[in-house]
């Protein structure tokens, strides 16, 4: 099979690789300065550097992990996009049960009774 | 002969769906980690928290050497199917050397926190840390020893189809170790030292 | 001296104390030295090493794990009758167990049952079957699946030790820590249940992978998914579950080990841990789970049903959607096995109603099932009526999770014995009864003759009857308020039901001595039942077209498909037989002991990880690596059997 990948082919990986490279650098870089250099604030750099990642997730599954040259029935494709809503899925899920959890074991007695009384008034 | 090529092929197209599949089952290990850490990462238990710790500098560092080595790695494999034994070897090299250099700064990392009292064993948030950053290290150090033994094996057999398959799946692994380790610098080192 | 560094924490206390314990210690050991003894005098050693031990041959590999399987059932099996023999004469100042003894039966119950009894089940039907079915040679990956089921052995060894030395887990069947954590668990018991869970959770992962790969590119040419039969579909889709849910679990487990290891606090109360934490991640792994079970249990129903019924299977298509659905659906319902742990009503109600959703596609498959029957040839085989006994069960069993799906209900039930009913209400009445039904279908295709019928359908009808009399008290008694794992209770109300119960387990195991004895009777009367002509049951799927028992190579000659039950299809239309100039030459995967070895180097460091035998471990480890290099680089893993040698086996296993 060695014989099967043209040159050509080999070339526009190099290529992708390069680019692939320099995109995951350049956001690198940027998440590294706006969190070092502060600027914006606390909440807006966590967007920010959240989003850049996502971003150099898609770089990085596209030109280094090849996703999207392959021939179909496309499995790694939808399998990677499948187990990343699972991740998703279980990540989420997780905090969000977490956080219910924590908050509410995290009560003293008075926090609970009227926190109680605050839903009793939304009528159910 | 056709039978054995068309054998030899679906050997290929097979063995990369296994182990993309297996880096899938990877995903979910890492997705448990991550959640336990958000989750834990206030549990400081009277010690640090996370903007209190990390040199962050030491950090870029680490994640350009991890970055660079994830090109080399693109590069040994593009080498290895152009038929370039030597081009593979030096580039399987240079990656080892990469990989080696991110684990050692990962260990002079946490020998760090640990002389200073911050261990594992401290507080959960210590923990989630340890282990989330320990497990993708661990990761890290397979990847070096399978690297090592693929240059030892392209080095005496030289480029055969099954050592130009294996690097190849090899260079899938190491980009996905890549990948989990933009969200440990971004989620881990960025948010955490973000006040 | 200071033996501490050799033998870790180790010390005589460990050994064994009370009577039955130090039966089991003594009697363990002596049997398993006088089977090695017999294997010995009858010089079955080389027979033992090269046909099984080594073996990579999928069907081989599925033999082994069903026979595992079939004796830990025995061993879970006799857990229940204590259990239910101690609660049964509890009121009457009769004590059995002390609590701790009762609380470690329970553990190994529970764990021994899901993890060596279902998965391995499961896991042997799935090698016996999914490759003929799919009209493959082999798996995808056949050294991996020895890997797999050596590592599943491994975990069964480490369970059963515990027996002997030092004991097991008191924290049931999931360890919730604090319970499980260092400070009220400090011996080697919890450890033993994670290393046992662990090494075995790998193998199951590995398989994971193998069977998805192996559906996805070891077809029969011509076979697109859509024409497959529905049981490879319900294995691709609990295989999904597999590789998604299980690493949670290896996660999970982990962390739990570093909290006792290496004194982090994870899921500690103190320190700044959550042991909430680890409810919510074990369940995220243990609903998927059940499914997982469950799903190929359905998935051989369809066969069987589809086969004894003459029929095609009724909506395929909505078979598949309902298991896709199933498949999406079993990951968003975790939160309710812990309704009561203090969620708002937000939480609580999403997952309770998405509960209540997956019971719809569940619903849909159950319908499908007996639109097949309708207007059937039916033939009343033990197969048949195994899936009778089944859609009883099963379906009291999902009306009473879906009662406990509505968390008001449940804050009411959690944790009593009705949970306990409704769970065994599924997973006997569903995956064994599923499992059973595999056995007797696909028993001559393995062994070359058929399990004698009548004794497989009283076997069905005691294992039905038995599950009645064992568990529909308990339900009653769950409604009244008994609590789950109870040795002793103080209200002699209950005792009645208590002792129905016990009743029920002994007659479930006269359910398994008639499955056992019918298997002894039958392999006795070999010749009158055997399978000549490699289709039994006048089946409808490829694995009938291979002469019983399946050859190692299942097809000599690659079937090519053009439709659903294309096997039947093909009888209707005759069927050529094959000409020498069809066989080609094929590729075979040559026996090896790797899997072997490295499942004995993962068994060593989990006992060096119980024991904290550091050394141990380090050596297993390394030498785990070294193995596990060796194999990945060796580049002469397979034969060739040519054509001529194919037409000549072929034609003797055809005669």
């Amino acid at each position: 099979m060695t014989k099967h990948t043209s040159n050509a082919a080999l070339r526009r990986e190099k290529t992708h690789y390069i680019i692939g490279f320099t995109g995951a650098a350049t956001l690198t870089v940027l998440a590294y300065a706006s969190v070092t250099a502060q600027w914006f604030s606390a909440t807006q750099t966590a967007a920010f550097v959240l989003v850049l990642a996502v971003l150099q997730l898609f770089v990085q599954s596209y030109y280094f992990l090849h996703l999207g040259d392959e021939p179909k029935p496309r499995w790694k494709s939808w399998s990677y996009l499948y187990s990343m809503v699972m991740m998703i899925i279980v990540v989420m899920g997780s905090l969000w049960v977490m956080y219910n959890l924590n908050y509410r074991m995290g009560m003293t007695g008075p926090q609970m009774e009227a926190h109680m009384l605050e839903q009793n008034k939304k009528g159910f | 002969m056709t039978s054995h090529n068309t054998h030899s092929a679906a050997k290929q197209s097979n063995a990369s769906l296994g182990l993309w599949l297996y880096i899938m089952t990877d995903i979910m290990v890492f997705a448990s980690l991550f959640a336990t850490y958000v989750i834990l990462r206030h549990g400081t238990n009277g010690g640090p928290d996370a903007s209190e710790i990390f040199n962050l500098e030491l950090i870029l560092v680490s994640t350009f050497l991890l970055l660079f080595s994830s090109l080399t790695s693109g590069m040994a494999n593009i080498a290895a199917r152009s038929g370039n034994a030597r081009g593979a070897l030096v580039w399987l090299g240079a990656t080892i050397t990469l990989g080696i250099g991110f684990l050692t700064l990962e260990l002079y990392e946490f020998g760090e926190l640990i002389l200073h009292g911050h261990g594992p064993a401290h507080s959960a948030f210590l923990s989630a840390f340890f282990v989330l950053v320990g497990t993708h290290g661990l990761h890290i150090l397979i990847g070096i020893i399978w690297a090592i033994a693929l240059g030892d094996y392209i080095s005496k057999k030289g480029l055969t189809p099954d050592g130009v398959r294996r690097l190849g799946l090899f260079t899938i692994f190491w980009h996905f170790l890549d990948l989990v380790w933009i969200f440990i610098f971004t989620v881990v080192y960025l948010l955490g030292a973000i006040t | 001296m200071d033996w501490s560094w050799f033998i870790g924490r180790f010390s005589a206390e460990y050994l064994p104390s009370d009577p039955a314990t130090i039966g089991a210690a003594i009697g363990m050991p002596l049997g398993i030295i006088a089977v090695l003894a017999a294997i010995t005098y009858f010089k079955k050693w080389s027979y033992l090493w090269n046909e099984w031990i080594t073996t990579v041959d999928a069907k081989k590999i599925g033999i082994m794990y069903m026979g595992i399987a079939i004796l830990m059932l025995l061993r879970g099996g006799a857990d229940a009758l204590m259990l239910r023999a101690q609660t049964a004469v509890a009121p009457s100042g009769v004590e059995l167990f002390d609590t701790d003894t009762f609380q470690q039966v329970f553990t190994a119950h529970g764990s021994i049952m899901i993890f060596f009894v279902a998965m391995g089940a499961m896991f042997g039907l799935i090698n016996i079957a999914l490759p003929l079915l799919l009209g493959a040679r082999d798996v995808a990956y056949p050294f991996l699946n020895s890997v797999s089921f050596w590592l599943f052995f491994a975990g069964m060894v480490i369970i059963n030790i515990s027996l002997v030395v030092g004991g097991f887990s008191n924290g049931g069947w999931l360890g919730y820590p604090p319970l499980t954590g260092l400070e009220y668990n400090p011996g080697p018991g919890v450890d033993y249940w994670i290393w046992a869970l662990q090494i075995s959770g790998i193998g199951s992962l590995l398989s994971g992978i193998n069977f998805t790969v192996t559906i996805l590119k070891h077809r029969a040419p011509g076979m697109t998914l859509m024409k497959m039969p529905i049981f490879a579909w319900s294995v691709l889709v609990s295989m999904v579950l597999v590789m998604l849910a299980f690493p949670v679990l290896t996660a999970t487990l982990a962390m739990l080990s570093l909290d006792r290891l290496a004194d982090m606090h994870f899921f500690t109360s103190d320190g700044g841990g959550n042991p909430m934490l680890y409810v919510n991640l074990i369940w995220a792994w243990g609903h998927p789970e059940v499914y997982i079970l469950i799903l190929p249990a359905f998935g051989i129903f369809s066969e069987v049903i589809a086969t004894f019924a003459r029929k095609k299977i009724f909506g395929y298509v909505t078979m598949v959607a309902a298991l896709l659905a199933i498949m999406f659906l079993s990951f968003v319902v975790w939160q309710h096995h812990f309704f009561t742990m203090g969620a708002g009503a937000n939480v609580n109600a999403f997952f309770g109603i998405m509960t209540m959703i997956i019971a719809i596609p569940t619903g849909v498959k159950l319908f499908n099932w007996i639109f097949t029957l309708y207007k059937g040839n039916i033939r009343f085989t033990a197969p048949m009526i195994w899936f009778m006994c089944f859609a009883f069960s099963f379906t009291i069993g999902g009306v009473t999770g879906v009662l406990m799906a509505v968390p008001a209900l449940d804050f009411q039930v959690h944790n009593t014995m009705f949970l306990v009913a409704h769970f065994h209400n599924v997973i006997i009445g569903g995956v064994l009864f599923g499992f059973f039904a595999g056995i007797y279908y696909w028993w001559p295709k393995v062994f070359g003759f058929r399990l004698h019928d009548a004794s497989g359908k009283l076997a069905a009808y005691l294992w039905l009857g038995g599950f009645i009399l064992a568990f529909m008290p308990l339900y009653v008694l769950g409604l009244m308020g008994a609590v789950r794992r109870i040795d002793t209770y103080s209200d002699p109300t209950w005792q009645p039901l208590f002792i129905v119960s016990a009743i029920g387990v002994g007659v479930i195991a006269l359910g398994v001595v008639t499955m056992v004895l019918g298997a002894i009777y039958s392999i006795w009367k070999r010749k009158e039942l055997a399978d000549t002509d490699g289709d039994p049951w006048d089946g409808r799927t490829l694995e009938w077209s291979v002469p019983s028992p399946a050859p190692h190579y299942n097809f000599a000659i690659t079937p090519q498909v053009t439709r659903r039950d294309e096997w039947w299809y093909q009888k209707k239309n005759g069927i050529k037989p094959p000409q020498k100039s069809d066989y080609v030459d094929i590729h075979l995967p040559k026996n090896t002991a790797a899997g072997v070895y490295i499942a004995i180097a993962a068994g060593l460091a989990g006992m060096g990880l119980i024991w904290h035998i550091w050394w141990l471990v380090a050596v297993a480890l390394i030498g785990l690596i070294w193995i596990v290099l060796q194999r990945t680089f060796n580049d002469d893993t397979e034969y060739t059997l040519t054509a001529q040698q194919l037409y000549e086996l072929d034609r003797k296993a055809s005669l």
